[in-house]
């Protein structure tokens, strides 16, 4: 949809309580879009209710259509600008992220190692902020972005940039007397991943709490 | 030199093909074009296996895969089959989240997109 189509539609679903999602009219009962913006959140011990419970009791903020206007794709990754030193210890934390890196989804915790499409422009040990992170998941919450978590992010350093092993591409026309051999070596890069931001590991007996609640 | 190559590449092949070059050559031309197409082919498998995976963990809740999936890209939620599979098996509260939101927009009342957008972009 381009992008006055959908600051248009915005503005009417800004206008009315009750707005028509952009572009899909005819869509039965619609919620208004201030009580979406507390769902993010799914505790399993209490569901939606608290959500929406919050939602009712919060002062309902209409967006200016102008602001929400055309959600821009975060980059890939953004440098930090610092280096890790020769030998680090990333601390555990009971957090996952899933983070899009090179068309990539992978599912990430602190001390993980990822190998993914190489990465221009970065040199080993240099730092990263991962930008597109698509969930966030701890022992008591979990955050679901559409599709990007605004705000989040995944730190991560960068390990080796290296070529994978050798594939053979091989092909061959039978009884024509025709093949064709090639080999390729695809660049690729292995991340460190340091530090997950955007969701607060659950203290252990609240988790513990949440997990029999939950089932 | 080009015999070595073939040699090496013919082993744990049966019989004479690991051994003898007229018969190893043919062999190992052979499976250089099964592993080509079989490249292509294990990324549809994987596939198959992530949506297996993903029914098996939605119709626990009572949730058909086609109307997870149809409940996810109507929320403009982009995790992959591939993430969901592993959320499926591996962070079971995650993925009775994403399970629950779906029932949820689909039960109460149809999320609109333009009303997503603007959720968007509150900062978390």
């Amino acid at each position: 949809m381009s992008l006055a189509r959908t600051a248009r539609a915005l503005a009417r679903l800004a206008a009315q309580p009750c707005g028509s999602s952009g572009g899909l009219q005819g869509l039965s009962s619609l919620r208004p879009a201030q009580q979406l913006v507390s769902l993010w959140s799914y505790t399993p011990a209490q569901g939606f209710a608290a959500s929406a419970a919050a939602a009712q009791a919060e002062p309902a903020a209409a967006e200016p259509p102008a602001a929400a206007a055309a959600a821009e794709l975060p980059p890939v990754y953004t440098p930090l600008g610092e280096a890790v030193g020769e030998r680090y210890a990333v601390p555990p934390k009971k957090v996952f992220a899933v983070v899009e890196v090179g068309g990539t989804q992978y599912k990430v915790t602190p001390d993980d190692v990822i190998v993914v499409e190489k990465l221009g422009d970065v040199d080993v040990n240099d730092k990263l902020r991962l930008q597109r992170v698509l969930l966030l998941g701890s022992a008591a919450e979990t955050v679901i972005g559409r599709p990007y978590v605004p705000g989040a992010a995944v730190d991560a350093a960068v390990e080796e940039q290296f070529l994978d092993g050798k594939v053979l591409i091989f092909h061959k026309r039978r009884r024509k007397n025709s093949r064709r051999l090639r080999g390729h070596r695809q660049p690729l890069t292995t991340l460190r991943i340091l530090d997950v931001h955007g969701i607060e590991a659950a203290a252990e007996p609240e988790a513990a709490a949440a997990a029999a609640a939950g089932q | 030199m080009h015999r070595d190559k073939i040699f090496k590449l013919a082993k744990g092949f049966r019989g004479r093909a690991k051994n003898c070059i007229r018969v190893a050559r043919e062999r190992v031309e052979k499976s250089l074009q099964y592993a080509f197409r079989d490249r292509k082919a294990k990324k549809r498998e994987m596939r198959s296996l992530w949506i297996t995976r993903i029914t098996a963990g939605s119709r626990q809740y009572g949730v058909k895969y086609s109307q997870l999936m149809h409940g996810l890209k109507q929320e403009n939620i982009q995790v992959n089959r591939k993430m969901l599979s592993e959320l499926a098996m591996n962070e079971p509260y995650s993925f009775k989240a994403l399970v629950d939101q779906v029932r949820f927009m689909q039960g109460g009342s149809s999320g609109g997109s333009g009303a997503q957008a603007a959720a968007a972009a509150v900062a978390k």
